[in-house]
């Protein structure tokens, strides 16, 4: 690597001269210009700075219990879907429970971001509703704000929303109460119906402050919340009923959201409500019937009475309805025990508390309960008493009534007793159905019906004796005697056959069978002591069935051809003529008995007794079954539930659902159990 | 005047040259042709005869243009760091970048140092190309002494030239920018026009510099001296 | 710069004249200094000694432009690696530009990231295998203005990883789409930065040391 050895330059080699040339035209700004650059590099650099700064918008904080899906930096803040913010970053709170979320707000949304905004995070969400925002999978869980347009002051600091709200805020409607004492068919979510549309929806579900009651918000939205009034009235519609007719057994079950999640219907049955606001509260009835039968919305303006009664009120419910000339007019309310001290010693007398409607007793809409109660004073000292009468056909229920009568003993109210004014009262007017049944067959089994015509047997043989006899004609006198005896007897006989078939005991016990089996529709209809009535009635029946009828009209019909042979002969002529009649009565009574049917009707009506007596028992038995069935349906449902997941609020209610079924299930059978054990109480009730 | 004079005294005359100790002349850098040394007027421009290569072009007040650019850089650079630079955005998904996210893009574990050199070519190098003009130029346009390490700072900032490489960075953007620019919008931020004006200010101030007349006025300033300057007026 | 200068007399060169030119500052010295004594920058003579460095630094380079080209410049996921995870090396990012009809980016890209590397191989080892031949006065100055091209676009070729970083940076649309940058990436900067040292540390005043002292006619390209 050496190079070509340096050597002197040879003479003619010289360093050059450089090519020189000046420029065209000489830069000569001035030096102070080019300051201008910098200058304005750092002007317009500090203006973009501030500007960016200035136009950040403002800062606030929420505070939630976890920021799952919540990215600094990236996580938007969203308002009616459009995006106005950035999540700026996400921190503990000192006492380390809840995270704090600070995100930049838009600048000329910050004004309205006042006390009355709520936030809540949007991720997606498996529910009872439904699983909800899946998309948020793929755009990324957000922050979703709500405010109205309103500029009150402007807060910074909020706490978020657990759960993003049910309905959608800013949505016009009425938000109220709805309470009940347990939240059977309340959740979450659950929808409240009018006439089986949708209008609103549950949300809230909480305990009531003294922890005694529950309560949830229903949010009904517009125009239907122009239907509630003061006096609507909302019932459960979730569940599924059981009725036991004459068909048998039949389940009633509303949607599936309605059994698994609940829902509530309401209706406005009386005018003359008014409007309601928001945060009004009403009552949950657990069913229609009892939502409609309760039209008393609104205690709060009933007069309240007291009657005492003596005697037993079983088969009296807190509930039941206050007669008054064949109207409701209120309720019974509560029902207590007191001891009273009278002369005769201590007692204790059943004390019944009534409320009653003031409006429904024929008084102004707006009366008050003591223009009521000076109403029902005026009344009092003019007859009207409270007794308990049976409801019901059976009588096996009973209700308050309040009658005029005129002529019982004196008596007022007793405005100043406590609590409640206490209300005269008459003795109860309880009808007792297996005692009048009962009643009624035993007579009709003791009618000496057998004897009767065991007599009339008797007779005929002795007048046949007495008319193949030559005594006959020997003893008129005696035969006077006797034949007046038989006529007796026939006369007593046919009023007997006639006041059997007046009565139309038999078409009454048809008709009171009848209605036994059509009148079964509540559950709480009991078998009473239908098998041992069936088997009287069998007896009697067996009784009836085995007087020979045909046997003794043929003999009859014999002993009438004899009859008629003695009456034939010159000597017939000469009996008093009250033989004849009495003859001719016998035998018209034996007539009126083969052609009146009534054996065969009683034993048409006896026979229908029983086909009813049949039904019941065989329904009755088909009750174990049904509640086998409900069990295990409960038990293969919940095991299929259990596979949800542990916390969703799907599957606490249907678990909840699950056990209710499983109850009634529990209450079938021991009804069932208790039908084939103690038939007695089916109709008397427990 | 004279020809060949031997080095001894302290200054030399302009014009003149010696061949054995190489004063007075100038070699080409490119093609190490030796040149007469000459003072140069202000907007004179000296070129190899060979290879046609600058050797000096001094200008009026070059000086002080170079520290204004150079703290122009400075301001440009700092706004390019810290506002966002680019924003995508497709079917409401979007994306901002700055600075920042570009180099991190290669952050993840043994791509590191490519994040370091990246940001270093981008941003680094030329804001200390600017900061060692600055420190070299201010006292030589007040016409005062150099500051004690001007020669390593001169030096270095020259070593630096060719590895900076923000302009590229900004073409480089562009041609990105065509590539995704049919998928997604596409919007700047200021970032990128401080980017675009840093490029301009980098080239005005590349105009501006001609190395032999920063070391011609260092030395002169006094900082090395050899007893070679030329005798000449100062600098302004 | 390419134009033959008015006379064509032989140039008296540092080297010849036993000195030694500073590349940083322009100051002569006599060749027994190793150290300019105005800009501290060290003095080299234009011998073939330097080429060393060149060598070295290209041979580096190439070595880091193979697995620049096999593996993938970037990797992009499409819907979290659901509908698409597509990795393309530089000449696949080029056959996929192609095929997307669009060709002036394809070619822009292949240029950019083929061609020029390439040939900035070819010719930084050419230069350096001739320089200090003899040859003519027209060569020289074409191998000049060879070199100067060749430090020129030098620093663009890094246009490449900025394009990859950009993209990489950008394209972050979480689920829906994201690029991220491959080994390729890291390769390609080391292999230009590699290049770039190589013709940084090629000294240009070799081409001239071919020259002759005395132009003689036959050796003259006239």
């Amino acid at each position: 690597m050496t190079d070509i050895p340096p050597s002197e330059p040879g003479p003619g080699l010289k360093p050059a001269e450089p090519v020189r040339k000046v420029a065209a035209r000489a830069v000569r700004a001035g030096s102070s210009l080019i300051w201008l650059v910098p200058i304005i590099a750092l002007i317009v650099t500090l203006g973009v700075g501030w500007n960016a700064i200035a136009s950040r918008g403002t800062l606030i904080s929420v505070k939630f219990k976890d920021a799952t899906g919540i990215t600094p930096g990236e996580t938007a803040l969203k308002f009616r879907e459009i995006t106005v913010g950035k999540v700026e970053s996400v921190r503990f709170t000192e006492d380390l429970q809840q995270v704090e979320v600070n995100m930049r707000v838009d600048k000329d949304l910050a004004p309205f971001i006042d006390s009355d905004a709520k936030f809540w995070i949007v991720r997606p969400q498996v529910s009872a509703q439904g699983i909800s925002r899946l998309d948020t999978v793929l755009t990324g869980s957000f922050v979703e704000g709500y405010w109205d347009d309103k500029a009150a002051e402007p807060q910074t600091e909020f706490t978020g929303l657990e759960k993003p709200p049910l309905t959608s805020l800013g949505q016009k409607g009425t938000l109220i109460e709805l309470s009940a004492e347990r939240s059977r068919g309340m959740s979450d979510g659950a929808p409240v119906m009018f006439r089986g549309v949708q209008v609103g929806q549950m949300q809230n579900l909480r305990l009531d402050e003294n922890g005694e009651g529950v309560i949830a918000d229903v949010f009904i939205a517009a125009p239907h919340d122009a239907r509630l009034t003061t006096n609507t009235v909302f019932w459960d519609t979730s569940g599924f009923s059981i009725s036991l007719g004459a068909q048998g057994l039949a389940l009633n079950v509303g949607s599936l959201a309605s059994v698994l999640q609940g829902g509530a219907e309401f209706a406005t049955l009386t005018s003359g409500g008014e409007p309601v606001e928001n945060g009004h509260k009403f009552a949950l009835q657990p069913d229609e019937q009892s939502a409609r039968a309760n039209l008393f919305a609104d205690d709060g303006n009933a007069l309240r009475l007291t009657m005492l009664v003596g005697e037993s009120v079983k088969g009296l419910e807190i509930g039941a309805n206050v007669q008054y000339m064949g109207l409701t007019v209120g309720r019974v309310t509560n029902l207590a025990s007191r001891l009273v001290s009278g002369p005769d010693g201590d007692r204790v007398e059943q004390e019944i508390t009534l409320a009653v409607t003031p409006e429904r007793l024929g008084l102004q809409a707006d009366a008050t309960p003591e223009e009521a109660l000076d109403f029902i004073a005026r009344q009092v000292d003019q007859g009207l008493r409270a007794r308990i009468a049976s409801a019901g056909f059976f009588g096996t229920s009973l209700e308050v009534e309040l009658v005029e009568r005129p002529d019982a003993t004196t008596a007022s109210l007793d405005r100043d007793a406590k609590p409640n004014p206490i209300i005269p009262s008459l003795p109860g007017e309880v009808a007792d159905f297996t005692e009048t049944a009962q009643g009624f067959l035993s007579r009709v089994g003791n009618l000496p019906i057998e004897e009767a015509l065991k007599s009339v047997t008797d007779m005929m043989n002795s007048i046949t004796a007495i008319a193949s006899s030559d005594d006959t004609r020997a003893i008129p006198a005696a035969l006077r005697g006797t034949l007046d005896d038989a006529k007796a007897t026939s006369g007593e006989m046919r009023q007997i056959a006639t006041a059997l078939r007046e009565s139309g005991a038999a078409g009454q016990i048809r008709k009171m069978v009848d209605e036994a089996s059509a009148a079964a529709e509540a559950v709480k209809l009991a078998a009473a002591d239908v098998p041992a009535m069936v088997e009287e009635i069998d007896k009697a029946a067996a009784k009836v069935g085995e007087v020979d009828f045909a046997a003794l009209s043929t003999e009859a019909e014999g002993i009438l051809k004899d009859v008629r042979a003695m009456i034939g002969s010159e000597d017939a002529e000469k009996l008093p003529r009250n033989l004849s009649d009495t003859l001719e009565a016998a035998s018209g009574l034996l007539n009126d008995l083969r052609d009146g049917n009534a054996a065969g009707s009683l034993n048409e009506a006896l026979g229908s007794a029983k086909l009813a007596a049949d039904n019941i028992s065989a329904s009755t038995e088909r009750l174990p079954q049904l509640s086998a069935r409900l069990e295990s349906l409960a038990s293969r449902a919940e095991s299929v539930i259990a596979a949800y997941g542990d916390r969703s609020t799907f599957n606490t209610e249907t678990i909840n659902l699950m056990r209710e079924m499983r109850r009634a299930a529990n209450a079938f059978g021991n009804l069932a159990r208790t039908i084939e054990r103690n038939p007695q109480a089916f109709i008397l009730g427990r | 005047m004279a020809g060949a004079m031997a080095y001894s005294g302290p200054m030399l005359i302009e014009g003149t040259y010696d061949l054995t100790t190489g004063s007075g002349l100038v070699a080409c850098p490119r093609c190490d042709a030796l040149h007469v040394e000459h003072d140069l007027q202000a907007g004179e421009t000296a070129r190899c005869v060979r290879c046609n290569a600058v050797l000096a072009s001094p200008r009026a007040g070059a000086f002080t243009r170079i520290i204004a650019l150079s703290f122009t850089t400075i301001v440009l650079m700092i706004a390019a760091i810290f506002f966002p630079f680019l924003r995508i955005s497709r079917a409401g998904f979007g994306n901002e970048t700055s600075l920042f996210d570009v180099a991190l893009a290669f952050s993840h574990g043994a791509l590191m140092p490519l994040t370091v050199a990246l940001l270093g070519t981008i941003v680094g190098l030329p804001v200390l190309r600017a900061m060692l003009l600055v420190y070299t130029l201010v006292p030589l346009s007040a016409g005062r002494a150099p500051y004690s390490h001007a020669v390593g700072a001169f030096r270095l900032s020259e070593t630096l030239r060719p590895w900076s490489m923000a302009e590229i960075f900004v073409i480089g953007t562009t041609l990105a920018l065509i590539k995704v620019g049919g998928l997604a919008t596409i919007s700047f931020g200021p970032a990128f026009w401080a980017f675009c004006a840093l490029i301009l200010v980098n080239a005005a101030s590349n105009v501006f510099t001609s190395a032999t007349t920063v070391w011609d006025a260092i030395e002169d300033g006094g900082a090395r001296t050899d007893g070679r300057e030329i005798q000449r007026e100062p600098a302004e | 710069m390419t134009e033959l200068p008015a006379h064509d007399a032989p140039i008296l060169t540092a080297h010849r004249a036993g000195l030694i030119g500073c590349r940083g500052c322009g100051r002569v010295w006599p060749d027994s200094e190793d150290t300019c004594h105005r800009c501290g920058a060290a003095l080299s003579p234009p011998d073939r000694r330097s080429l060393n460095a060149v060598w070295a630094w290209l041979v580096a380079g190439f070595i880091f432009y193979i697995p620049a080209n096999l593996f993938p410049m970037l990797r992009t996921t499409t819907f979290g690696g659901l509908a698409g995870n597509t990795e393309s090396t530089i000449f696949g990012g080029v056959l996929e530009l192609l095929h997307y009809g669009n060709w002036f980016v394809a070619a822009v890209v292949f240029t950019a990231s083929i061609i020029i590397p390439i040939s900035k191989f070819i010719a930084i080892g050419w230069l350096a295998i001739v320089a200090g031949r003899p040859a003519t006065v027209r060569d020289a100055h074409n191998r000049l203005m060879l070199y100067e091209v060749v430090e020129f676009i030098g620093r663009w070729s890094m246009i490449d990883v900025f394009v990859v970083a950009i993209l990489s940076a950008l394209v972050q649309l979480g689920f829906v789409a994201s690029i991220h940058p491959g080994p390729a990436a890291v390769a390609f900067a080391l292999s230009v930065a590699f290049t770039m040292l190589s013709a940084q540390s090629f000294d240009p005043r070799l081409i001239w040391r071919g020259l002759p002292l005395r132009s003689r006619k036959d050796l003259t390209d006239q």
